[in-house]
């Protein structure tokens, strides 16, 4: 085989496995849907309260990175107990959210919140999967009334606003 | 035929058990600073948990540990002030820190129930920490040096405009 050959060889077969790549896991991204970012910051300042202290989500490494006024900053200018929460972390916030597990949030959405401990995020918040940070909202307390309401798209503000009370 | 050299295959299942993640957070911390022996008063405003965590090298396990300023932005310990934390069983444990402003509290007395809060006081003015901690024991884990978007910066206790006592520790003292 020339050596032209074997290029056009190797060419094909490259463009032939990037197109089989290109089908993706077979789920429809039009199909995602998730809860709106419009009522996320008095879940965000819910979260950044409980959850986003430097040594726990409050971190660049965690998997639920928060930011916000108690917790880690996003503008470098910033720091923990200066300004309030900006918009800006807000949005950071409710994208890391949404981006643990953007499928079974979806499905939950979808079902208006049915099931929620189908996400992780509420299983460790209620303490049923093992979470380092104990169960910082047990089940129908305000913190998670607030959580569950956002994967249902209805943000709970008055439960998210009493959680703040919440030891 | 006896198999003297059989143990040499215990060797690798040995180093197998260290956390090189551990042994990397150790070497980070340097070398002892010059003229101040392992002690009570070595290695202010280092993550003291690292070594007294439980995980070694040291032998003396400690549940919270860190070094409390006199001012924002000093690099003076101060000495005698009141270290209070309370835990999420609701119990208080209260210890003072040293002429290089550390303290800790041994592992075997207290083992807090997180998330516990914490506050400072020197003479008259305290200070009450913003949030609760809710996993580290190590101050300075979170309270780094120079404040910035990840850190508040050191505790400190005292407002600029009042003077702290000079204090120097002794030197030489031992202990692990």
């Amino acid at each position: 085989m020339t050596s032209a050959r074997r290029l056009a060889f190797s060419l094909a077969g490259t463009l032939l496995a990037a197109s089989a790549c290109s089908g993706g896991t077979g789920i429809d991204s039009e199909e995602l849907r998730e809860p709106s970012s419009r009522d996320f910051a008095p879940v965000a300042e819910t979260l950044v309260l409980h959850c986003g202290t430097l040594d726990c989500h409050g971190m660049a490494g965690r998997n639920l990175r928060l930011y916000g006024a108690s917790g880690q900053r996003l503008d470098p200018k910033d720091v923990p107990g200066g300004r309030e929460t900006t918009a800006a972390e807000v949005l950071a916030d409710y994208r890391s959210t949404i981006g643990l597990e953007p499928e079974v949030l979806a499905e939950v959405f979808a079902s208006r919140g049915a099931g929620p401990e189908r996400l992780t995020l509420i299983r460790k918040a209620r303490g049923t999967e093992n979470h380092k940070g104990n169960k910082p909202f047990p089940k129908d307390s305000n913190g998670d009334k607030c959580l569950v309401s956002f994967v249902a798209g209805a943000v709970d503000v008055a439960s998210c606003n009493n959680s703040k009370a919440d030891p | 035929m006896k198999r003297w050299w059989s143990p040499l295959f215990l060797w690798p299942l040995l180093g197998a058990c260290s956390d090189p993640l551990h042994d990397d957070a150790v070497d980070a911390l340097g070398p002892e600073q010059a003229g101040v022996r392992k002690g009570p008063y070595h290695r202010p405003g280092q993550p003291c948990l690292t070594c007294h965590g439980g995980e070694g090298p040291a032998g003396f396990e400690m549940s919270l540990a860190g070094t409390v300023y006199a001012h924002a932005g000093s690099n003076a310990g101060l000495a005698n002030v009141i270290v209070r934390v309370v835990d999420a069983d609701h119990r208080t444990y209260e210890t003072r820190t040293n002429c290089a402003g550390n303290f800790w509290v041994p592992a075997s007395d207290f083992q807090p129930v997180y998330p516990l809060r914490a506050a400072v006081t020197y003479g008259t003015r305290s200070r009450v920490m913003l949030t609760p901690v809710h996993r580290e024991g190590s101050c300075s884990a979170c309270h780094a040096a120079e404040p910035g978007p990840n850190t508040p910066g050191r505790v400190w206790v005292l407002a600029d405009s009042i003077s702290a006592p000079v204090q120097t520790c002794p030197r030489g003292e031992g202990g692990d």
